[in-house]
């Protein structure tokens, strides 16, 4: 059956029309996907922005009360100190023998506000390297007996920028404490190295460990403000965290940082 | 009456009764849909009936377009709700559109019976087409995280940018070829029907995106 010109016209302008109506909603698709990409990039960068804010303020949380500590109380402490020295010249030999052990425990007392004024403060970190500060005080919780820490690396001749120095530094702060508190570990392992273009960053206990099935919901929904901080600060470098947890032996957060 | 349009009926009444059944999960515009289409699916019924007394079924959509023409704005109206201008757009061209349609309706002298009112559906298809789009320049302006495939709006839009676009097409040519003394030719009332049945399966799919969406409480109209 041949077709007229007046039968023919409405059938090509129709397929016309459904071709133009096919390529838009595709193109609208693309344009869309693009769009959705894009504003997830800016919620990225927005999100980022927030936790960095965050992170800064709890930096300049710390180093005020560093200040604080070192300014009042630790001059308090100083002066007490001082103070217990020139009484202790006119007492009797069992109040000289109190006043002396007094003084013992505020030199302890100054000893460790000095050290907690260093750890707080990030200004401290600027110029040391992050495996002197991990040396330093791993050397300083090995001394306390608290737990058998060991470090292990392959980095003599790596640069770390200091931003990244101090935000390692202070994960690895968290996992101590995570360990030293809820872990009942013995023994714990640092490691740092770098494998494929990563920096890794692994700290190991063999405390009670985790239930390896509750591992990614621990990770998604951890109350603990330790994980949360390891987490927002991976989020900030861009480096991504992994944590395995075996009942009763151990576990394991690594770290994984582009270099 | 013939398969396609027994086919027709279901697909209404089930989009219908699924819409009801949902009724308490859907957002406003989508509430507002179901009206829509149980409108739709009076009207078809009833233009099967009175097509037995008076053989013609014009009359109804002398009184289904200016009601659709309206449900549309209302709804394009919802979904416009960030921005106050293109609302007012809306509604100014949905009330000048509806006086127009009533002056042609009723100051000319056609009879109901005899002649369809292809113009009025003819800008009822403009007005959708035209706000349709600026419904999608919207959603380009500010995206959401779903994908695209499970958006109520999407499938709703889209819908309503192809059917009224075959029909826009379509009825660009009935008074033409009425001019000719000819009836439309049996393709066009094919492509209709098929119109018909993307955008109403297409306004179902949406329903159902738009509950699912609710019951997360995402709290998002579209």
């Amino acid at each position: 059956m041949e077709m007229t010109n007046d039968e023919t016209t409405p059938i090509l302008i129709g397929t016309i029309g459904m071709s133009i109506m096919a390529t838009f909603i595709i193109v609208f698709v693309i344009l869309y996907r693009k769009a959705q990409f894009k504003f997830e990039l800016e919620r990225q960068q927005f999100k980022q922005a927030l936790l960095a804010a965050e992170v800064e303020i709890r930096e300049q949380t710390l180093e005020d009360v560093s200040m604080d500590l070192h300014d009042n109380i630790g001059q308090i402490a100083s002066i007490v100190k001082m103070n217990l020295s020139i009484i202790s010249e006119n007492l009797s030999e069992e109040d000289h023998l109190r006043v002396t052990e007094a003084k013992v425990l505020l030199s302890k007392l100054i000893a460790d506000i000095k050290s907690l004024t260093y750890l707080l403060d990030r200004k401290n970190y600027k110029h040391v390297s992050l495996l002197r500060l991990l040396e330093d005080d791993i050397a300083r919780i090995n001394r306390l007996e608290l737990i058998d820490i060991k470090l292990e690396n392959n980095l003599q001749s790596f640069k770390f920028n200091s931003e990244t120095s101090i935000f390692l530094y202070r994960m690895y702060q968290e996992m101590l404490n995570n360990a030293l508190k809820h872990s009942e570990a013995t023994e714990a392992l640092v490691e740092i190295y770098t494998f494929q273009g990563n920096l890794i960053f692994r700290f190991r206990d063999n405390g009670i460990g985790l239930d390896s099935f509750t591992v990614k919901p621990y990770l998604k929904h951890s109350n603990g403000k330790g994980m949360k901080n390891i987490m927002e600060r991976c989020k900030i470098i861009g480096a991504t965290v992994e944590v395995i947890g075996i009942r009763n032996k151990g576990t394991s957060i690594t770290i994984s940082l582009p270099t | 009456m013939t398969p396609q349009v027994w086919i027709y009926l279901f697909l209404l009444l089930s989009a219908t009764a699924y819409g009801v059944y949902n009724f308490r999960d859907l957002t406003l515009p989508y509430r507002l849909l179901i009206a829509q289409v149980f409108l739709v699916l009076l009207s078809e019924i009833t233009s099967q009936v009175i097509r037995h007394f008076i053989l013609s079924s014009f009359p109804v959509y002398y009184v289904l377009i200016p009601a659709l023409l309206l449900f549309n704005s209302l709804i394009y109206r919802t979904l416009f709700k960030s921005s106050i201008v293109l609302k007012e757009i809306v509604t100014i061209v949905a009330i000048i559109l509806l006086v127009i349609h009533w002056y042609l309706s009723l100051c000319t002298s056609e009879v109901w019976t005899e002649s369809f009112p292809s113009i009025s559906l003819m800008l009822l298809s403009l007005f959708t087409i035209s706000v349709s789009l600026l419904v999608f320049i919207q959603m380009l302006y500010s995206p959401i995280m779903i994908p695209l495939q499970k958006q109520a709006i999407f499938w709703w839009n889209s819908g309503n940018l192809f059917f009224y676009s075959v029909t826009f097409f379509i009825f660009g040519y009935f008074r033409y070829i009425k001019g000719l003394g000819q009836n439309m030719p049996e393709w066009s009332y094919t492509q209709i029907w098929l119109a018909s049945m993307v955008m109403y399966s297409c306004h179902f799919t949406s329903l159902y995106f738009n509950r699912k969406k609710s019951n997360l409480k995402n709290g998002n109209d579209q």
